[in-house]
Order: C-alpha cells, then structure tokens, then sequence
C-alpha cells in the first residue's frame, strides 16, 4: 500500500476533507485550553516519560509482579506471543463458557490483532459498542482514529447506515437521535451477551490491577451485565504503581480529546463473586521494538491520539490512507517495525513538523524516529526512481556553495518562463500548488549589495 | 510456553535500567475547591445541587423506578443489592453515596461497595451520586493519596456518559446514564 496514493482518495472530496482538517485541529486546540489549565503540565509529561522508560528497563519484573498480583487476587492470566496466539486464547477463553455473543469495547490491540473477523468465521457474534466503532463496524469498515473511529463519516452517512442497518427514521443526521437509537441498540445487545471484552489503558505492577477510560459508559455496561471480561493489553501498558496512575490519569484525556478526564476511568482489581477476569497479555512484535534502541520509546505510547489530531498530514489525508490500526505518526514509526515493505511510505507522510513530539504526554520523539525510519527505508529498500533523482541533484546543488548560487540564480531567471501547464505537472509538488513570487535578487545577493 | 519465550526477549532487548524517582509535583496554588469542583461538574455536563435543594420529584418528573442506598432517601422501589438486570436495565435513578469528590476534573470516585451491584451505576437512566462538600480534594495524585482500600472494582466518574462520534457533535447520554446530578452533603 502507499500512501499518497490512498491520500488522493480522501483528497478527492475537497469539502470533506476542509471539514476533517478542521474538526481534528479543534480537538487539538482544545487539547491545549485544556493543558494550559495545568499549571505542572511539563512536570506530568516528563514524570510520565520518565515512568515509561523505567518500566521498559524493567518490563520482565513489572509484567511479572503484575502476574502475580492479578492471580492472587483471582484473575487469570494468560500470555500471546503474536497476534495468532492473542486470537485463539480469546476464543478458547469463550467457547470454554458457550459463550457466543461478544460485546466489546474500544481496544486497537485487537484491531491489530484482526480479531473480529477471526471470531465471526468461528462463529461468535461480535458487537463492538463504542458508538463510533459500532459505526464503522455496521458499514464494514476499519476505524480511521484510535479515539474518533468514525471521524472520517459525516452524518448524512450515518442517517442513512442506521436507516439501512438498525432501521431508524431518517432524520437528516439528527446526531442526538441517532445516539438515542444506537443506545436503544446497544442496551439490548449488552442484556443479551453472554461475554465481553476491554482494552486496557493501564496494569498497575504493584496491585495487579488494571484500568479502562470511557466517555460513553459501553465498557463498564458490557462487563457488569456478563460473566465473562476478557481484558487485552499490550506489554507495554504497565505502569509500576497506583500512585502513578495520578500523572497518567491527568495527561490522558487532556491530551486526546482536551477533556479533563474521560466520564469513567474504572479501576478492575477482582472479579466479582461468580464471575471472571481474564487478561491475555500480547507481545506482537513489542518485545522486538524494546529492543530497537532508535524506536523503543514508541513504546511509551499511552494511545491518546495526541499526535493524530495535530499531524497536518493525518488531517488532509484521514487515517485509513494509512492502512494500520493505529495512524498517524505513532502508527507510522510502530508499522514499519512490523511489516518494512507495506509501510515502507508511512514515515514519508510527514513533514517533519514536530507538532507531534509536542503534544506527545510521555515525550515519544515522533519526529525524529521519522526520520530514523526514512534513512533505514532508503539505504534498504528501493524507492522510486524520481526520488533518487531528485536527492541526487539536490546533493550536487548543496554541497558546493558556489554551485548553489548559480543554480539557484539561473533558477530564479528561468523557472517563471516555464509555462504553468509544465511546471505543474512535471512534479507532485504542482498538484494543487503553484510557485510563490520569485525573489529578483536571493538574500545573499541583497546583502552583499546592500550591507557588506 | 509463550509466557517465558516473551520474558526471555523482553530481558535479551531491555535497556540499562533507569531508576524510578520520587516525583514530588508542585503543590497547587490555594483555591477554593469547592468552587473549583462545582465548576467542573458543570463543566463536564453534569449538574451541583445541595441536599437542602435535592428534589427528587422536580429533577425526574417521569421516574417510575427509583434505588438508593443513601441515607437521607428512603423513597425507593428498588432494591439495588438484588434487583436483577431485567428490573435494574428500567430503572429510572440512582442514587448513591460518592466517597470523594476530585477538584481539578470533577471526578467523584464511586467504590463497588456503594453501587449496589457494579452495573447500578451505568445501567441507570439518571444518575445521583451524593458527597460530603468537606470531602473535595485537589487532584488526582490527592486521590490516590487518599484511597486506602482498593475495591475489587471502583470508577472515578466525571459526569454523565457522552459521545461526540457522529461528526464531532457532542451528544450528552450515550450507553450509560444521561445526567449525572451531585448532591453535597
């Protein structure tokens, strides 16, 4: 896959993709009133940093500590080395207790993990109940964002999806309607499961706990109405202890979505009496990132969706033009780890702006592990042969200043001579773009003139 | 077994290790918590009333099904210990005793042993959680300063349930309650 060439496609509807650039720099904004309000905001992400890269220095003790405590307090515990084993562990975990309606909450581990599909060609019936999954889930499609999953849908798609799949009344994009009908939906899909499954925010080593944030309530709804919760959590997702929960806790939703804290964060320590806990800890290529000292840190990663909403490039493009889980920068420094060839575009999708390393809570640099990935893709794999050119030649110009100069001054004399029609198809950078105002003189020129 | 194949890469590809610190984040500057609270609880959608002002029959004029295991109500009709799912999924409001409540985001932290049965708290169509106004704290490293036992289950909730994910409009009520009320005690 490529992805400028899926970047074109949501490209081809200006309006909606103005619309989608807008609605996500909002959240950004709000991200940032809302960080603003901290007065310690840079002490949180530097303890969070700080935490994370602790825990990763020590992620055998802490992952076991977090074993021992979660079986004392009678949950179980179960360990997938890769996407396959995560699959088959969930299922046996269900059929081992006839279980065969699945309600389940937001958790992108196991749209990594393809899971979904695997337990309906067994069989299971699953239902994905956080509104904007069960959205995407109803038309068939894959999440474009870890925390708006159906961001890239305007509400006349909606309308007409329920009308078509849950048979509401057309109503014009009437979100509240819509939300009233799709909790009517939900609540009877929630009474008739027989099991349920969340992600997890964070496992707390000391206690052997774990936590799951929600704004719509779906996960805390499906758990206490089975007696079945099947929690999935990547290695990573450890944190040493309750207290630290408290930095976390105040970065997490600041960040992804500028709200204070998200309207449930709920602390699982023991299942209750007659029910289960299961956690499946996965690895999935985790343990190999731990190990890749440019791009361990990636490993920090909380999944607020910080980066997704301020990337210019995620905003104009929309996240399914990169064809992962998770999009965006973090996705696009995590996939290359997993699959080099498929995603050997995404660390190209960028501008090395920066903007992500900013609003990143536990200081991922996303930039700079970009860049990490273009110089491994371009040294071993091949690129596109317009790109080599273009770096060659730009190679030739730069490192020679008298070069430069008369490149550049030669440039300035002719390139406005070459017809618009020309210019702008001879590279992409012409689509959709047209030169500025060519300076007559360069800065250099000016100031020898004028200043020495 | 997988579980030692993972702990065996994990310790070949870990880094040096790097020490935990002691974070001692700076103390906040003095505010009215109180204020601060009742603020947020608006501001996340939720409502602030005081038990003097707590009208039952004026905040939810339609409820048929009422639980609580307050003290101050004694108005119920359900059971929350032992309803079952069939009874609770119509149950109209509850109200129930907060522990404490969290300045900075409005958050009241709602231990299993005050919820009746762990779905009472979302399966409701109204939710009342009830605090002592002396019991607000400052923010979250405060909470879990302040927790002492750890439940089998407890929820830090801060307002009612919502969505924004049909085009970014926010639509408060989504799979859990549709209001939250605080009542201060």
């Amino acid at each position: 896959m490529q992805h400028p060439i899926e970047a074109r496609k949501f490209n081809e509807d200006e309006t909606h993709v103005n619309w989608h650039d807008q609605a996500l720099w909002f959240v950004r904004q709000n991200r940032d009133h809302a960080a603003n309000k901290v007065s310690d905001w840079e002490d949180l992400r530097d303890a969070a940093s700080k935490i994370k890269a602790n825990v990763l220095s020590n992620l055998d003790t802490y992952l076991l500590q977090f074993e021992e405590k979660a079986l004392e307090n009678g949950i179980a515990v179960h360990w997938a080395s890769d996407a396959n084993e995560h699959n088959d562990i969930v299922y046996s975990i269900l059929r081992a207790n006839n279980a065969t309606k699945l309600v389940k909450s937001k958790s992108m581990l196991t749209e990594e993990c393809h899971l979904n599909s695997f337990l309906q060609s067994k069989g299971i019936d699953v239902i994905d109940t956080d509104l904007g999954e069960r959205i995407v889930q109803l038309a068939n499609e894959s999440p474009s964002h870890i925390v708006m999953p159906a961001i890239h849908k305007k509400r006349e798609e909606v309308d007409e999806l329920f009308h078509q799949r849950l048979g509401t009344k057309r109503s014009n994009g009437d979100a509240v309607y819509l939300t009233r009908e799709a909790r009517k939906h939900l609540r009877k899909e929630f009474l008739q499961a027989d099991a349920s499954l969340t992600g997890v925010n964070f496992a707390i080593a000391e206690t052997g706990g774990f936590v799951v944030c929600t704004n719509e309530g779906n996960a805390d709804m499906g758990v206490n109405c089975t007696p079945i919760h099947i929690a999935s959590m990547g290695i990573e997702k450890i944190i040493p202890k309750l207290e630290h929960l408290g930095i976390f806790l105040r970065l997490l939703a600041r960040s992804g979505t500028g709200q204070p804290i998200t309207s449930y964060s709920s602390h699982f320590h023991k299942p209750f009496v007659g029910t289960e806990i299961h956690i499946v800890i996965v690895d999935n290529g985790r343990s190999t990132q731990l190990g890749r000292k440019d791009f361990r840190n990636s490993l920090h990663c909380i999944r607020c969706g910080a980066c997704i909403n301020t990337c210019p490039v995620y905003r104009r493009s929309g996240g399914h033009s990169y064809d992962t889980s998770v999009p965006g920068p973090i996705g696009s420094v995590l996939s290359p780890g997993k699959d080099l060839s498929r995603y050997s575009t995404l660390p190209f999708a960028s501008t090395l702006c920066g903007s992500c390393a900013d609003v990143c809570p536990v200081k991922i640099e996303l930039h700079t592990m970009l860049y990490k990935w273009r110089q491994i893709i371009t040294t071993t794999k091949k690129i596109s042969y317009k790109k080599k050119l273009a770096i060659s030649a730009a190679n030739w110009i730069f490192t020679n200043p008298n070069k430069y100069r008369t490149v550049t001054k030669w440039g300035r004399r002719f390139v406005k001579m070459i017809p618009e029609f020309i210019r702008n198809r001879l590279t992409s950078w012409g689509k959709g773009r047209d030169l500025p105002q060519v300076p007559k003189q360069s800065f250099d020129e000016w100031y020898r003139e004028n200043r020495s | 077994m997988s579980r030692d194949t993972i702990i065996d890469r994990i310790r070949a590809n870990k880094p040096e290790s790097l020490p935990l610190q002691d974070f001692s984040l700076k103390p906040n500057a003095k505010t009215d918590l109180l204020q601060l609270f009742c603020k947020m609880v608006e501001e996340v959608s939720g409502r602030v009333t005081t038990i003097e002002d707590f009208d039952i029959s004026k905040s939810y004029p339609d409820s048929k099904l009422i639980g609580s295991n307050v003290d101050f109500f004694s108005d119920s009709n359900v059971d929350l210990d032992s309803a079952p799912l069939d009874i609770l999924q119509n149950l109209d409001v509850a109200i129930l005793k907060g522990e404490f409540g969290v300045a900075e985001n409005g958050a009241i932290w709602l231990p299993e042993q005050n919820m009746g049965q762990r779905v009472v708290p979302f399966i409701t169509k109204n939710l009342v959680l009830v605090v002592d106004k002396n019991e607000i704290i400052a923010t979250m490293h405060d909470a879990y300063k302040t927790l002492r036992d750890i439940p089998g289950y407890g929820v830090f909730i801060s307002g009612p349930s919502k969505t924004a994910d049909i085009e970014q409009t926010l639509v408060i009520g989504a799979q859990g309650p549709l209001t939250l009320q605080i009542v201060l005690t």
